[in-house]
């Protein structure tokens, strides 16, 4: 379609002069005394384009600092630097965020928002056509012809690595001739997307571009391109076709904007679960401690909850920063075989690339397409609808073609999570904070290098052990084959890293993972993204099930130490009960041999008692004497030492059991008071085993999730009752061995 | 303007995701000329590809290095400790913490600088300030002085209401009253100065802060644990609800003697420090190095001149009887008596204000007041005018007493505040004719005017500026200046502190002498020693007066008002200086139980 416009006239020199105000010229690049120093930093270099940009005359005498005389005469000074700006009172600093610069990118915005520009013709359409058009790779085929043409990895020398367009079934060409040239029209659309969430926000630049008046995304003029670009009116009508464009372009941009928001939040989900839950169980105890308030706590938590949402959304906004109607020259090459058949080729000489040829069933454009000996171009997916032949030549009908392709139920999709399928759909930004995270996930520290080539890289951990990570969204979501594994082991050797990962949407076949595993580069293809997708979904469920499972091990451990500590002392007691015996010790040297053996096996009972003391101290140390979140007795001791507390307690057993035996063997029964005496000594020991044996049971970690079930105080009156009894006995014994020595002569 | 395209379908609780796109069509319409076409823009091209570059000049999105320092840079110097809280609330407590550095330490100032952060990122819009009564003019002028951020007071004419206003400053009962309109949006960016007067958990204050939703919020306090421990559950359950558990946990978990009175002994006091941590930034002086300089205080208190002392007596008299006909005819809404005017009260005490200012001032300061009042009241007109006759004609005291300080100063520069213009202008005539060069400072000069006269001033070319406070705004002359004479008092200790500060602020090399002057058994006198001195106002540390006003009536204490009711209720001098006695017992008891804040804190979080 053709469209009247207006070449712009070139007026700018005589228009200045006329204007008595001297400027520099208006290629910044060239301007003289602007080139002289080389500026340091990005907005000390917007400033001089801009400002000459603006008609002003600009002089760099340091690379930090920047003199403008403005068209109305007012002098103004920029500079990068804060001990500058500190010392030089005219000195504006310019950074992000200041005054100086957002008034500077104001301006700019405000010129540039609506603009209109037509690409000169940048080279030969013939010979872009030449460059462009490549040959299959020897043997290869796949990525042009085939059911497996749009997913299928691509082969170590396919020319779509290096953006050719490929035609299989292209004869010998006998000739190549430029058929027509018309005018073509684009829209251009810049927007800033913003991305708020709780960790921050970013901001990205977003350029779509469509063609008019069909609508269908086009590329971006290159920034290249826009140096030479000459201004030109709108027509009216050009006008009213870019306002049809806005609804494709909103639901180009809210599928990024929708996946890219999608992400941000599943990377705060984990912190406003653990936040709301927080928040919930305070509400329920609060309201079981006052179920009177109930009414006004239910208004607080729903407060509170629409405070935790309001700070963790994500909020995420485009604005439409630019338009641009961008008119470009598009030449018709037609490219004949030596069978007479012609193949149509469209070059945008404005941009300067070859348009890949449109299907010509599904009418979409495609950079591998199949044509057959009349000239029809196919697409791989039409062409497999079509079993392969040319549906055209064979006379099937368009749409029966179509049909066929629509019905073929993809064989190995699965269904995937939301997570994974966004990822694809992520604007390049998104796509390189989403990786950045990724690898950040184990917090070791991440560096985003740049790009090389298709690949994003990164550089992970410290300079010691830094490894070098890459990112690969292959386009269309073709397969990840073992050549983009080679492809990404050079960069990987070229960077000197010590090991290798490459990342990517894609799902990698099996000549992929063989050749990662060959080449030493960990592959970390869409099966690792979903799974890591669907981890930081559950990241919370998992977290409180961590700790519970602990919580619950610690318990199990403890009860296990509860039970053995029972056992040996309940060992002790048994046999201590079971030590009455009715034997008899007559006459002094008897009751003397008695005394003695009982006297001698005292100081090891102790140190077992003490050893025994020392034990339940540990065990009750084991223990939070207060409650915990949620009302839980608190294990504060590792799994370890309370395994250790079992064995102890094995070891002390027998210790006890030891230092009680020698006494149990002793007669029952004897002169001289020794009766009274043996007696005490063991009620004593009964008692003292009572006393731990309450204190054990004092706590019951089976019942941890109550702190005052699994604490029974009862049983702690019952061990103080007990200890009691315990000195008691002690001090009768006492008092019936003095007795016992002064009559054996002691 | 942004219109909602759509907001994600949230199963359950997920995290909400809200998506929008702002007016998509609004660039779409494109201008037509007369012609039919739209005229080409020359250069429209090489903005278009120059606009490609301003992404690369957006603020970074992660806080690793700091904008608003930068940004502020010819307004502010942040202290490295300031810096550091700063990029620790922003880099690891976000959304919300409690600012706790000891007093004196600046909390303003890495509020001011967390606000500008976020603020610069695109992060806040809305925010709003709460704090005492008596600080909300000193919040405002430092955020627009250091800060560059214009925030408006509730009672201020441009107040364009809740709803509409994107950065307010309001005082706790304001907002308490507003509560309704103020919860009608969300806010951004909540910040509450002397946060502790929330502590009390049944306030009405504290429910409805915590009912206000605010994705950001910030309390500073110097005290978070002034009487009970339960005092730091309150304040962090404002932060971090949930993060404590109910009050009773909390009790059973951290609190020795739980259940009494006091709630004062810690239990578990490493772990309650280590939860206090992940949501309060407290440093101490100690940890600080900041160069403060000293101040030295001279106080002279002279006898009015012989007919000086006559006139302020009628005058005060005067005044009395205005006072007393007040509730008359505030209480009916009648017109006044000159029957031109409905009164109001309020319109009556600032007239009130005004006079006995001009009465402390000058006697021409005075003259020049009741010539005005006389003119707009007929049936006292006699009366005002023969008064104003020996007004005009009496000596002042206090002129004398300040050429007799300058003179003694021997052309050491000096910033002389006075309350009234007639007063400045009169001094400049006086000092000027002394030999000594001099400039009025007042609010009616133009922004290059006052630039041009504090270049002059620090470039040595002035000796004397004669401010008044409200010209005074923005004015930093700690470069030369070491002098600052309180010629009027101010009755407000926030205003002292102020005009003091214009140089005794960083930069300042030297020891600032602060004199004071006041006329013998005047209402100055009583405030000058019965109060200020009592509390020792002149030399007590920065940032200490703010929290004792905090502490004085839940910082709603207005002593400009309550000094002049006293002087206008009271009958004899006694009676007058015994009032100011009270005022000045009841801000040293406040002083006291700051203090004692200040050594409970210290002891629970140090």
């Amino acid at each position: 379609m053709r469209l009247l416009f207006w070449r712009k006239q070139r007026r700018d020199a005589e228009d200045r002069q006329r204007s008595g105000v001297a400027t520099v010229p208006r290629d910044t690049r060239a301007a003289p005394h602007a080139a002289q120093t080389e500026l340091h930093g990005a907005a000390l270099r917007f400033a001089r384009d801009a400002l000459v940009l603006a008609g002003a005359r600009v002089r760099v005498d340091d690379p930090d600092l920047l003199t403008a005389m403005l068209s109305d005469g007012t002098t103004r000074r920029y500079t990068g630097s804060l001990a500058r700006a500190r010392a030089e009172a005219d000195a504006v600093l310019l950074v992000p965020g200041g005054a100086a610069l957002a008034e500077l990118v104001a301006d700019c915005a405000a010129r540039a928002a609506r603009v209109a520009f037509a690409l000169p013709p940048a080279g030969d359409a013939i010979a872009l056509v030449q460059d462009a058009l490549a040959a299959l790779a020897p043997g290869c085929g796949r990525c042009a012809h085939g059911p497996e043409a749009p997913s299928a990895a691509l082969c170590d020398t396919c020319p779509l690595r290096s953006g050719s367009v490929v035609l299989a079934g292209l004869g010998r060409v006998s000739a190549v001739h430029e058929r027509q040239r018309a005018q073509t029209f684009a829209v251009e659309l810049t927007y800033l997307a913003t991305y708020r969430s709780a960790a921050g926000r970013r901001d990205e630049w977003r350029r779509l571009a469509y063609e008019l008046p069909s609508g269908e995304a086009t590329a971006v003029v290159p920034h290249g391109a826009l140096a030479g670009a000459e201004p030109m009116a709108l027509h009216p009508r050009l006008g009213e076709m870019v306002a049809h464009v806005a609804p494709r372009a909103d639901s180009d941009l809210a599928r990024e904007l929708e996946a890219g928001g999608a992400v941000l939040a599943l990377q705060s989900e984990a912190e406003y679960q653990r936040r709301l839950r927080d928040v919930l169980m305070t509400y329920e105890r609060l309201v079981s401690e006052s179920p009177e308030m109930r009414a006004e706590l239910d208004l607080a938590l729903a407060a509170e909850r629409e405070r935790v949402a309001d700070i963790y959304a994500v909020d995420v906004t485009a604005e439409l920063q630019a338009v641009a109607v961008v008119a470009s020259s598009v030449a018709e090459v037609v490219v004949r075989q030596a069978g007479g058949a012609e193949v149509v080729l469209e070059v945008d000489l404005g941009r300067g690339m070859v348009l890949p040829p449109r299907c010509a069933i599904c009418g979409r454009r495609a950079r591998a397409a199949g044509v057959c000996a009349h000239g029809h171009v196919t697409c791989g997916e039409c062409a497999s609808g079509a079993g392969g032949a040319c549906a055209i030549c064979a006379g099937e009908g368009v749409r029966a073609v179509s049909a066929a392709v629509a019905r073929r139920a993809p064989s190995d999709v699965v269904p995937e999570s939301s997570g994974v399928t966004h990822l694809a759909a992520l604007s390049p930004d998104s796509w390189r904070a989403f990786v950045s995270w990724y690898l950040g996930d184990d917090e070791r520290p991440v560096e985003y290098l740049g790009t090389q080539g298709a690949l994003l890289l990164w550089r992970l951990g410290t300079e010691a052990t830094a490894e070098l990570a890459m990112a690969l969204r292959p386009e269309g979501g073709r397969a990840l084959g073992a050549a983009d594994i080679r492809a990404a082991a050079d960069v990987g050797a070229g960077r000197q890293m010590g090991r290798a990962r490459l990342v990517s949407t894609s799902v990698a076949d099996g000549e992929a993972h063989a050749e990662a595993e060959w080449l030493g580069v960990a592959l970390e293809d869409r099966r690792a993204l979903r799974e890591f997708l669907h981890q930081a979904e559950e990241a919370h469920a998992r977290e409180i099930a961590t700790v519970e499972y602990d919580a619950q091990r610690r318990a199990e451990a403890a009860q296990g130490a509860r039970a053995a500590l029972l056992d040996a002392l309940h060992g002790a007691e048994q046999a201590l009960a079971s030590g009455d015996n009715t034997r008899r010790a007559t006459g002094r040297a008897r009751v003397a041999q008695a005394a003695e053996a009982i006297r001698g096996a005292l100081p090891e009972l102790e140190r077992a008692l003490l050893a025994w003391t020392t034990l339940l101290d540990d065990w009750q140390s084991a223990f939070d004497d207060r409650p915990g979140r949620g009302g839980a007795l608190v294990i504060g001791a590792e799994t370890g030492a309370l395994e250790e507390l079992t064995a102890r307690a094995g070891h002390l057993r027998a210790a006890l059991v030891g230092a009680i035996e020698p006494i149990l063997a002793t007669p029952g029964q004897g002169e001289s008071g020794f009766t009274a005496w043996r007696r005490a000594v063991v009620e004593r020991l009964t008692a003292e085993c009572e006393a731990l044996r309450w204190k054990v049971l004092a706590i019951d970690p089976e019942r941890w999730h109550d702190f005052s079930a699994a604490r029974d105080s009862q049983a702690l009156v019952e061990a103080e009752a007990a200890a009691t009894a315990a000195r008691h006995a002690a001090a009768r014994a006492e008092k019936a061995y003095t007795q016992l020595a002064s009559r054996i002569g002691r | 303007m942004v219109d909602a395209v759509h907001t994600r379908a949230t199963n359950g609780d997920a995290v909400p995701v809200r998506i929008a796109t702002a007016d998509p069509h609004r660039l779409l319409k494109w201008p037509v000329a007369a012609g039919g076409d739209a005229l080409p823009d020359p250069d429209a091209p090489r903005w278009y590809a120059l606009l490609q570059r301003t992404h690369a000049l957006r603020a970074p999105a992660s806080f690793e290095t700091l904008l608003a320092p930068l940004v502020l840079h010819e307004r502010l110097r942040p202290h490295p400790y300031q810096l550091r809280v700063v990029e620790r609330v922003l880099r690891e407590m976000a959304p919300a913490a409690i600012l706790a550095d000891e007093v004196g330490l600046g909390k303003t100032v890495e509020a001011g600088l967390i606000y500008k952060e976020l603020e610069l990122r695109g992060l806040v819009e809305s925010v709003l300030v709460l704090a005492p009564k008596a600080l909300l003019s000193q919040w405002q002028e430092e955020l627009r002085e250091r800060f560059d951020a214009d925030f408006v007071l509730t009672d201020e004419k441009r107040f364009a209401g809740w709803e509409r206003e994107p950065r307010v400053i309001c005082s706790l009962p304001q907002f308490v009253r507003s509560f309704e309109r103020v919860a009608t949006r969300p806010w951004d960016l909540l910040i509450v100065d002397e946060a502790h007067l929330l502590a009390n958990p049944d306030s009405k204050r504290r429910r409805c802060v915590a009912l206000l939703r605010a994705r950001w919020r910030l309390l500073l306090t110097a005290t978070p644990v002034a009487n009970k421990l339960t005092d730091l559950y309150s304040l962090i359950d404002l932060v971090a609800p949930g993060k404590l558990g109910t009050r009773r946990e909390f009790e059973a978990e951290y609190v020795a003697d739980p259940g009494t009175a006091r709630v004062a002994r810690p239990a578990r006091l490493p772990q309650l420090r280590a939860i206090v941590r992940d949501v309060t930034c407290r440093t101490r002086r100690a940890e600080t190095d900041i160069p403060f300089a000293g101040r030295a205080v001279s106080t002279r208190i002279i006898p009015p001149a012989p007919d000086e002392d006559a006139l302020i007596t009628e005058v005060t008299a005067y005044l009395r009887a205005l006072y007393r006909r007040l509730p008359a005819h505030a209480a009916r809404g009648r017109a006044s008596p000159s029957g031109a005017l409905r009164v109001n009260r309020g319109a009556v005490m600032r007239e009130i204000m005004a006079l006995q200012q001009s009465l402390s001032s000058h006697p021409r300061a005075i003259e020049q007041s009741l010539r005005a009042r006389a003119g707009r009241h007929a049936d006292e007109r006699g009366t005002l005018l023969a008064l104003a006759e020996r007004c005009g004609v009496a000596a002042s005291a206090k002129e004398a007493l300040l050429l007799e300080v300058l003179d003694e100063l021997r052309g050491e520069p000096a910033l002389v505040f006075t309350l009234r213009l007639e007063t400045a202008a009169r001094l400049r005539e006086a000092v000027a004719a002394r030999g000594r060069s001099a400039e009025c400072y007042v609010g009616a000069l133009s922004r290059a005017q006052r630039e041009a006269l504090v270049g002059r001033f620090n470039a040595g070319g002035l000796d004397t500026l004669i401010a008044t406070d409200a010209g005074a705004e923005g004015l930093n002359l700690q470069q030369r200046c070491s002098v600052v004479v309180n010629y009027d008092l101010h009755w407000n200790p926030m205003r002292i502190e102020q005009r003091i500060g214009r140089v005794h602020r960083l930069g300042q090399a030297h020891d600032v002498t602060v004199y004071n002057f006041a006329l013998r058994d005047t209402i100055d006198d009583y405030v000058l020693r019965l109060l200020y001195q009592k509390i020792n106002l002149f030399t007590m540390t920065v940032g200490a007066l703010e929290t004792v006003l905090a502490e004085a009536q839940d910082g709603e204490l207005d002593l400009e008002d309550r000094i002049l009711e006293a002087l206008l209720r009271t009958e004899s001098d006694e009676t007058l200086s015994g009032e100011v006695a009270a005022l000045g017992d009841e801000l040293l008891a406040a002083l006291d139980r700051q203090q004692a804040a200040e050594t409970f804190t210290a002891r629970i979080l140090s």
